[in-house]
């Protein structure tokens, strides 16, 4: 298969968001294989998750985890949890932009 | 030397009751559960109310309580009451003498308060001890003023002088996690980094399994040079995936779990499994801090809530529907005028959903207009009372807005519910989430013990 051809909502295992306490933001994902994860990592290049999610590309973190085939992305949340404009309580609603991104 | 620790995973939650035993069997040195978190919001720590019930939170203590006196091991349950303030851990304390009396058990109890006094935080603030932790604003001494409850998160110190103190029970205030089960192993002799990672290993009880809701109780045996993990539940496993996850959950960095007083650090960890259900871990590595630094929480009062749930579903407004936000904003602002209102005292959101109420701005753009919207309009004001006076008013102006230009229906909100007006009361925000340098001595004095035979 092409590389940049396939959704990395069919590509990774699990794809998952939650806090990462009060103020930030953090994607769990985990591949099949180191290939998938290495892929992954290839697409989701900081200023790329920066793009999606309109942060700062420098707040960005990407942790691969080749020992357990896992990726964990790290931004800073719209805003600090349960404040007066929330909207997802528990973050676990914000990886979907994360599913269309091509690997 | 061997060391078991056996852990639920949060108290009121629940937990198998055939696995608890088969945990007991074990022979664990001591029994450990978390009571509390913040990822139940600023809310319960700032209105001072615990997110379990008390029929839950009394099911699982019972429980543990009477298996570790049975045992003859401590008991030391973290974070009471869900925020760990006072008036937390009193609810906890309340109910262990209640379940003590009943069933006729005699034991000696600890309990830690976390709760600080703004003055503590004002002088360190002064003395430039305060530092954000992650991205949030620098603490200021109003925002110290506007908070309404303030909790230190206490390491290991607290637990290990309560059980060299002869504690059998040890019920404490905000703590973090892995602290109420790595200081029975670290007073074994077990050296910081097997201990830590050891307690962050089951410090979620089920979460190290690979059935996160029926998985807990959680046993892990530390013994020569690491440790292994396994399910008390013979139906359930642990896994390399599992077990070497943890670090990830809900951590910015997985490699590296910040704690009061050092890191746990566990990028040389290596993680094999045993057999089918255990996992076995080396390499752990504790890295002790240059400054002990403590985790504060606080939460300050917002406001009060009133919501007013309705559905759009005429094409013609939904096709208009950032105009008509616009205009209904705008008309809300002079009503509230003419109630002599300042912007100053309430904020209006809305939230509509089918169109971008859970990803807000950060919604891609240009999808394509939804068939119908559920619109939550959201007012925060800073009086119940003045929350009601907006509330009441924003329904009649946003369902006889005509943004069609005379064409609208009878009127442009669906209301699914009488009242329409839904009070919800205080609303909170996390205005401390910093940490605080501390030395030895004020470590002490923030994490007070009491204690108490029973």
């Amino acid at each position: 298969m092409n590389a940049g051809s396939r959704r990395l909502g069919d590509v990774a295992k699990t794809l998952k968001s939650a806090n990462a306490g009060a103020s930030r933001l953090t994607f769990d994902m985990f591949f099949d294989s180191v290939a998938d994860l290495r892929a992954a990592v290839d697409a989701l290049r900081p200023e790329v998750v920066a793009a999606l999610y309109g942060v700062d590309a420098a707040a960005v973190e990407v942790f691969p985890l080749e020992h357990i085939l896992a990726l964990k992305l790290t931004i800073p949340r719209a805003s600090s949890q349960g404040s007066i404009d929330e909207r997802d309580f528990d973050g676990v609603q914000q990886h979907v932009h994360l599913l269309e991104v091509l690997v | 030397m061997t060391v078991k620790l056996l852990a639920n995973t949060v108290v009121g939650l629940g937990f198998s009751r055939r696995g608890f035993e088969a945990g007991l069997e074990r022979g664990p040195d001591m029994i450990g559960c978390d009571a509390g978190s913040s990822d139940f919001g600023p809310y319960y720590l700032g209105a001072g109310l615990n997110p379990k019930s008390p029929r839950s939170v009394r099911r699982d203590l019972e429980i543990m309580l009477v298996g570790a006196r049975r045992q003859g091991v401590p008991l030391v349950i973290g974070t009471c009451g869900g925020a760990g303030a006072d008036v937390h851990l009193q609810i906890y304390v309340d109910m262990v003498e209640q379940i003590a009396a009943e069933r006729g058990l005699h034991f000696r109890v600890a309990s830690i308060s976390a709760e600080q006094r703004p003055e503590r935080l004002h002088r360190a603030l002064r003395e430039g001890r305060i530092a954000a932790h992650g991205p949030v604003p620098d603490l200021t001494a109003d925002e110290i003023d506007a908070t309404v409850r303030v909790v230190g998160m206490m390491g290991v110190e607290p637990v290990v002088t309560a059980l060299a103190a002869g504690a059998d029970v040890v019920l404490t205030g905000r703590i973090v996690d892995p602290a109420i089960f790595a200081p029975a192993a670290l007073r074994a002799g077990v050296e910081p980094g097997l201990a830590w990672h050891a307690a962050k290993t089951i410090d979620k009880g089920g979460l190290a399994t690979t059935d996160p809701s029926q998985g807990s109780p959680v046993l892990v045996t530390i013994d020569g040079d690491g440790f292994t993990v396994e399910p008390c539940l013979d139906t359930v496993r642990c896994t390399v995936r599992t077990v070497a996850s943890l670090t990830m959950h809900e951590n910015p960095d997985p490699f590296r779990v910040v704690e009061p007083g050092g890191t746990i650090d566990t990028t040389d960890a290596t993680y094999e499994q045993a057999d089918e259900r255990r996992v076995r871990v080396t390499g752990s590595r504790f890295t002790p801090a240059v400054a002990y630094t403590v985790k504060l929480e606080g939460a300050a009062l917002d406001g009060y809530r009133s919501l007013l749930i309705a559905g759009v579903r005429d094409p013609r407004v939904i096709a208009r529907f950032d105009d008509f936000l616009d205009t209904y904003r705008a008309k809300i602002s002079r009503v509230a005028k003419s109630l002599g209102v300042d912007e100053s005292q309430y904020q209006v959101n809305f939230r509509c959903y089918g169109r971008d109420a859970v990803l807000g701005e950060r919604e891609a753009p240009g999808l394509p207009p939804p068939h119908e919207i559920g619109l939550i309009v959201d007012v925060v004001a800073e009086s119940e009372e003045l929350s009601k006076v907006i509330a009441t008013r924003v329904g009649p102006i946003g369902s006889r807005l005509d943004i069609i230009g005379g064409a609208s229906g009878g009127g442009n909100f669906a209301y699914p519910f009488s009242p329409s007006v839904i009070p919800v009361g205080p609303v909170y925000r996390w205005s401390v989430w910093h940490t605080m340098e501390v030395d030895a001595a004020e470590r002490e004095a923030m994490f007070p013990i009491t204690y108490r035979d029973l």
